[in-house]
């Protein structure tokens, strides 16, 4: 009995070891993840400063001038304040304008709540009693929902892209289909063509399906311009499609294929302010991300989803997400592996 | 590793060709090669007269393939798969129904695929392959690992299809499905062809074992290689 639970050990160890996949999903992600997130939130070893927005100035003497771990972001104008929030450079904000200061933030957003309970209980520590106002962010484009609805809106085309055209031509690698179909007179330009073209249709399908949701349910609306909308999804689902078919262009393993996925897939859901705001990151980690394909699209898609804007505010975007369509697009086919 | 070693040979029209050997012995490579998908290092492969660069898409609408343990789209039925492949060969989508009648699945064409047997699996790939009515069809082992009724069906409906005058070659290691299919055998080992002729041909090349009984193909490619493939 004890030899064959040795046996069974060993064997299970060996199988692991074997697969350098597995082992660099199991032991060398799970460092790169927490180096990754441990330099975005560090700060030293001290407490992260409370980041609030300040319209105007404060109040002489006033015992918010007083408190230590805030690091206050001075913002002129509302407009300014709207890009902040919908950038997530801060989630609460104070204004001045009267004899109290105001707090201004969504009690529905857990990182604005927790900061606002935090500056509330500094100021309670410090004069045995809190004098904030609070007043709810409720208007549109200024909400939690309206930073992360646009934010999953390009996620749900990054996941799409990269599951259902990558994943889904290393399936068909794996299930000799790709063989099969390679044997007729198909022209092979079709292949990737009607990939994109079917992923593009779910694509809007799960888009539309998302805003209805956030539309009839948070009462979310889109201030800007359609086709600007519309380009910055057609240029969104061209770069990942691109990009899907790199990941799915050679490999007929589904360990492999999985682990290309989450590489590519994983980084970005972290680090592109999908659910929060990457301007947590060191400044010059933040140079490089605003590039990353979704951070691109969810960035514009805010702008698109809470600002007046016309389509020329998505132009450089849009630009960037051609060009890495057509250079992935390319080196995905140069690369591709039909059996 | 040289899967396939200096092999010369002419196979003509509406011939039926029977490719034998043991696991390894190159058969499938072989049949890549005529297929286009394997690229030779050496030598000269003419398909119809023509080399595959450069007619490609001529060549590969006058062949029809059968791959072993090919796989298909999951939740499509057997006439979308069918009608699928219709597309890829610029066959009107009737083509379909009619391919579907000539291998009996008639009572499956709504069914999806996965959920077919695997004699029924095997039919679909052969009804594709017959799709766009091939001169020259290729059959990697189309029954490895069907139960011997399914099998049965499959060899009825290859019979069937070789009265068209098709050209057929047919990759097995089961010595009866060759037999009874091929009009041509050849035989393969180690990527070297060891012999190659009409069952006759064989037969005459290799006497009877004992008196009672005509010697086989496997009494034969045991004689050549020092190998037994055994029944099926």
């Amino acid at each position: 009995m004890i030899r064959i639970i040795f046996t069974l050990v060993a064997v299970q160890l060996k199988k692991f070891f074997r697969q350098p996949a597995i082992l660099f999903w199991a032991i060398a992600f799970p460092v790169v993840i927490t180096w990754v997130l441990g330099v975005a939130f560090d700060h030293n070893g001290k407490a992260e400063p409370l980041k609030i927005g300040l319209v105007g100035v404060l109040p002489d003497p006033s015992p918010l001038s007083e408190l230590s771990e805030v690091k206050w972001i001075h913002v002129s104008t509302e407009n300014d304040v709207r890009k902040a929030l919908r950038e997530g450079s801060f989630s609460v904000y104070i204004t001045t304008s009267g004899t109290t200061p105001v707090v201004h933030y969504d009690p529905k957003n857990s990182d604005a709540k927790l900061t606002y309970l935090s500056l509330e209980k500094q100021l309670a520590d410090r004069r045995g009693g809190s004098t904030l106002k609070m007043e709810p962010i409720t208007q549109k484009g200024a909400r939690y929902i309206d930073f992360l609805l646009p934010g999953m809106a390009a996620l749900s085309i990054m996941n799409s892209c990269i599951w259902g055209i990558g994943w889904g031509i290393i399936e068909m690698r794996m299930k000799k289909m790709l063989r099969r179909i390679m044997a007729t007179p198909i022209p092979k330009s079709a292949f990737p063509i009607a990939q994109f073209i079917s992923r593009y249709v779910v694509s809007l399908f799960e888009l539309l399906v998302l805003y209805g949701f956030a539309h009839f349910y948070f009462g979310t609306s889109i201030q800007g311009s359609i086709w600007g909308l519309i380009a910055m999804i057609t240029a969104g689902n061209f770069a990942f499609g691109g990009i899907a078919l790199m990941v799915g262009s050679r490999t007929d393993n589904t360990t492999v294929g999985n682990g290309l996925i989450n590489a590519v897939t994983l980084p970005m859901m972290i680090l592109s302010g999908v659910f929060f705001s990457y301007r947590n990151f060191p400044t010059w980690a933040c140079g490089v991300i605003q590039y990353l394909p979704l951070t691109l699209i969810a960035d514009s898609f805010r702008l698109i989803f809470n600002e007046p804007v016309g389509i020329s505010a998505v132009a450089l975007p849009v630009s960037i997400l051609v060009v890495t369509g057509i250079i992935t697009t390319t080196m995905g086919l140069r690369m591709f592996k039909w059996h | 590793m040289t899967a396939v070693d200096s092999v010369s040979i002419t196979i003509n029209t509406g011939e039926a060709v029977g490719l034998l050997g043991p696991n390894g012995a190159g058969k499938t490579t072989f049949l890549e090669m005529i297929e286009g998908i394997t690229p030779a290092t050496s030598g000269t492969l003419r398909v119809f007269g023509k080399e595959w660069k450069g007619h490609e898409t001529e060549l590969r609408g006058k062949i029809g393939l059968c791959f072993q343990e090919t796989q298909f789209m999951d939740r499509l039925t057997v006439l979308e798969t069918l009608r699928l492949f219709a597309s890829f060969y610029r066959l009107p989508s009737t083509r379909a129904d009619d391919v579907i009648g000539l291998v009996n699945l008639t009572e499956k064409k709504h069914t999806y695929v996965e959920q077919l047997s695997g004699g029924q699996r095997q039919r679909v790939a052969i009804a594709i392959a017959v799709l766009n009515e091939p001169q020259l069809l290729m059959l990697d082992e189309p029954t490895t690992g069907l139960d011997p009724r399914a099998r049965e069906d499959i060899w009825t409906l290859i019979h069937s299809l070789k009265k068209s005058g098709l050209t057929l070659i047919l990759t097995t290691h089961y010595m009866e499905e060759a037999e009874s299919l091929c009009d041509r055998i050849i035989m393969m080992n180690r990527g070297k062809i060891v012999t190659d002729g009409t069952l006759a041909e064989l037969h005459a090349k290799n006497p009877a074992p004992t008196i009672v009984r005509q010697s086989t193909l496997n009494d034969l490619f045991a004689a050549l290689t020092g190998q037994d493939l055994g029944k099926s």
